[in-house]
């Protein structure tokens, strides 16, 4: 037998064995879309399943929020929705999983930066012209929201849902009793201040320093403001001394006193309540207006302002603030309801219940005609737009993005870590950590 | 099975029961038949959650199933040995975090059987001894074993929070022994943390194995060695560890394999960016198969941890086979 047509059965044999072996798997997984089509071929009677992140205060007021808004679709449409909340913790794999037994819901939301990883996973229906007619067209939404939504230059496979920006949250009264005019708008400036607010137990800025997502976003961030794109001509460009440069300001706030060096281990929104008990006077995210006001802080304790830019900016450097973040609707093409899904996906993006649910959230609506509602014109929500419009570029859109958030965004929690117990980490000892990252990175998306 | 009920004798009662002639029912009912019929269920469901996915491991490792082909994974590439090439080549990126994954494994293993066996033991023959409420400290040993894992290492990672931790509140606040606030989840000492807290849940399971082999040693025996002279020391090592051997074998086997996978205490404890001091190996293959979404990469790894216990189990149990004492 000559090596390849050996190879060859062995690959055939491979297969058959894992065919019977996931088919089994998949069979023991019921699937939870248990309704039966319509044989008239329309979709009232109908039920889909939906699985939905965690927004706003939490899941209590995700189900509460959704539940609302598919009791009035139900009576649209016919169609029931039996709605899932899940944990981010949880939401990748689960994805993942029913992408691979195509068992799962018929709509989920899933964060916007996931989108080119599972626009190469084929497992979700394009949103092609003809299917985006179906749902009310593309110009309704923003397009800065479209720009996220799948694979550059091909279909989207999402839709987007609620919009976010990071945004700079600073506590009026701290910065009043520091003699603080306004807030900073350069790092520079951003440093002084956050020392300058770190006084009786109380620190500059609060960050999650264990979250790898958050670690990742910042590299990005600090990266396009410093001329030092994480990804470039094809492949992945961060370990390079810019980058390093760039990354200290981040990894060293514990070290340099402008944040708790407890935030280290901070992970799961620490950095919210820590604000809002005014343990920090500033606070580096993405719209955390609701989350602030369960937490018993007053619109009016706080302002938003753009986040700090490199000044002098670079050259090639940008003045990107954010980007493009929020959550989008992708419908799975395992789904056996998808006319159905599509009537949910429409309604979802309607002006209304784009109103009420962003304005739950505390998010901003990507759909144009929710967006001019004044429920969106307070100063903080128009200067978060205009930084989501005017001021974001869209992270890498690349396969390989989530696992880059896991590999560098792992690679800088450790060295913030190492800020905090061992004091400022060298630049060159943050160029050593990025560098295996990337290589890592590389290895493991080949 | 079938010589447990030869001729429709039971063997080694003793007395031999009166031959019946064999039923001439349906075939079902015939005695050779009923108990692999009786049997059959736990085997089907043993293939169905063992050794299905198992086999579905190793054939999966030698594919490259990777993000692209996930969704139509029936078609995904043969890769051949590519994937355990990757893994093994430790002077990549790959093979050589691998590596130290398992170099970290290793001692972790070690300190946690070792510490759960003394601790299991010391108690074991601490509460073997009659005395008023035993019973009840017996009992409470038992409750780190009894408790859900989830829930006893989650209480670990709030003990262990550097700001508002209990540890740090009563060395710093209460007690004054440090004066600033160290991080036990960070850097080197997430080592030691996750040793405590598996050495916590496991000791009890050790006491529990050893308590049971410790109550067959006749107390005559520690009697007889009193009169002769023999101290509490030397009645420890001349009876009491000889009597548990047999347990003790299988303990330390069972120990070293439930921590060699653990994967439990690291993840909770630090989720899926753990410290490179606590990078343990189940933890690492976990992050290789769903944050790089490299089935066939993860998939391998596991092959070779499957291979590597197998063949630690192997030579354990050759060896203290050829001790003639435990026969396997």
């Amino acid at each position: 037998m000559t090596k390849t047509s050996r190879k060859r059965i062995l690959a055939r044999a491979g297969a058959v064995a894992m065919a019977a072996s996931l088919a089994v798997a998949a069979a023991a997984c019921s699937s939870s879309s248990s309704a039966t089509s319509n044989s008239s071929g329309s979709i009232s009677g109908q039920t889909i399943t939906y699985w939905g992140s965690v927004e706003g205060t939490g899941p209590q007021q995700s189900t509460q929020a959704l539940t609302a808004q598919f009791a009035k679709f139900t009576k649209q449409t016919g169609v029931h929705v039996n709605l899932q909340v899940i944990p981010w913790a949880d939401l990748l794999q689960k994805i993942l999983t029913s992408v691979t037994s195509g068992n799962g819901p018929d709509v989920m939301e899933i964060g916007n930066t996931w989108t080119p990883t599972f626009a190469a996973s084929g497992g979700f229906v394009s949103f092609t012209p003809s299917v985006l007619s179906e749902i009310g067209g593309s110009a309704k939404f923003s397009q800065a929201a479209l720009s996220v939504t799948g694979a550059p230059g091909k279909a989207p496979i999402s839709i987007p849902v609620y919009s976010e920006a990071y945004g700079l949250f600073y506590n009026k009264a701290d910065f009043t009793a520091a003699g603080i005019s306004g807030p900073p708008s350069s790092w520079t400036q951003f440093l002084a201040d956050a020392n300058k607010l770190s006084t009786d137990g109380r620190y500059g800025v609060a960050i999650e320093g264990a979250s790898t997502s958050e670690a990742a976003h910042w590299a990005f961030l600090l990266g396009e403001q410093n001329a030092n794109p994480l990804y470039a001509n094809g492949k992945w460009n961060f370990a390079t001394a810019q980058e390093a440069k760039a990354v200290s300001l981040y990894v060293n706030l514990v070290a340099d006193g402008a944040a708790n060096k407890s935030d280290a281990e901070s992970n799961s929104n620490v950095s919210e309540s820590e604000f809002a008990s005014n343990k920090a006077a500033m606070l580096l995210w993405q719209n955390p207006m609701s989350t602030l006001s369960q937490l018993g802080m007053k619109t009016s304790a706080y302002g938003i302002a753009p986040i700090p830019v490199a000044s002098p900016l670079p050259s090639g450097g940008k003045a990107v603030e954010t980007f493009p973040a929020g959550i989008n609707l992708a419908v799975p093409s395992s789904s056996t309801h998808q006319a159905a899904a599509l009537a949910l996906v429409k309604y979802l993006t309607s002006p209304s219940a784009q109103i009420q649910l962003n304005q739950t959230y505390g998010t901003f609506p990507p759909v144009l005609a929710a967006q001019a509602s004044p429920l969106f014109q307070t100063p903080g929500q128009k200067t978060l737009e205009s930084i989501y419009n005017n001021h974001s570029t869209p992270l890498p859109p690349v396969p390989s993005e989530s696992t880059m958030e896991t590999d560098l965004g792992g690679g800088i929690t450790h060295l913030i870590g190492s800020a905090a117990t061992g004091g400022a980490v060298s630049e060159s000892k943050i160029l050593a950590a990025l560098t295996s990252a990337q290589d890592q990175l590389n290895a493991a998306s080949g | 099975m079938t010589d447990l009920l030869k001729n429709g004798q039971v063997k080694g009662t003793g007395e031999i029961p009166p031959v019946r002639p064999a039923p001439r029912g349906l075939w079902w009912q015939r005695p050779k038949v009923i108990p692999y019929i009786l049997v059959a269920p736990a085997i089907l469901f043993e293939l169905l959650v063992h050794f299905i996915p198992m086999v579905a491991g190793v054939v999966m490792s030698f594919f490259d199933l990777t993000l692209f082909t996930l969704h139509h994974w029936s078609s995904a590439p043969f890769g051949g040995l590519s994937n355990f090439r990757v893994a093994l080549d430790f002077n990549g990126p790959i093979g050589s975090a691998l590596l130290h994954s398992f170099e970290i494994t290793v001692p972790y293993t070690i300190l946690v059987v070792a510490i759960s066996w003394v601790i299991g033991m010391v108690a074991a023959t601490g509460l073997n001894v009659e005395f008023r409420g035993r019973s009840w400290m017996r009992s409470a040993m038992l409750i780190p074993y009894a408790l859900p894992v989830y829930v006893g290492i989650i209480t670990w990672s709030f003990m262990l929070q550097r700001s508002t931790g209990v540890v740090n509140t009563a060395l710093v606040n209460d007690l004054h022994v440090l004066h600033s606030p160290p991080f036990w989840l960070l850097g080197t000492d997430a080592f030691w943390a996750m040793v405590a807290a598996a050495v916590w849940r496991w000791f009890p399971f050790a006491f529990l194995i050893l308590l049971a082999s410790l109550q067959n040693i006749p107390t005559e025996q520690y009697e007889a060695a009193a009169v002769d002279g023999a101290s509490a020391w030397r009645q420890f090592r001349s009876i009491t560890l000889p009597s548990v051997r047999g347990a003790n074998l299988v303990l330390v086997l069972v120990l070293f394999l439930w921590n060699f996978n653990d994967f439990n205490t690291p993840y909770v404890l630090f989720g899926n960016a753990p410290p490179s001091a606590a990078d343990l190996l189940s933890l690492h293959i976990y992050i290789v198969s769903f944050d790089s979404w490299n089935f066939g990469l993860g998939s391998a790894m596991s092959v070779m941890l499957m291979l590597f216990l197998l063949l630690v189990s192997v030579v354990y149990l050759r060896v203290l086979r050829r001790g003639g004492e435990f026969n396997v």
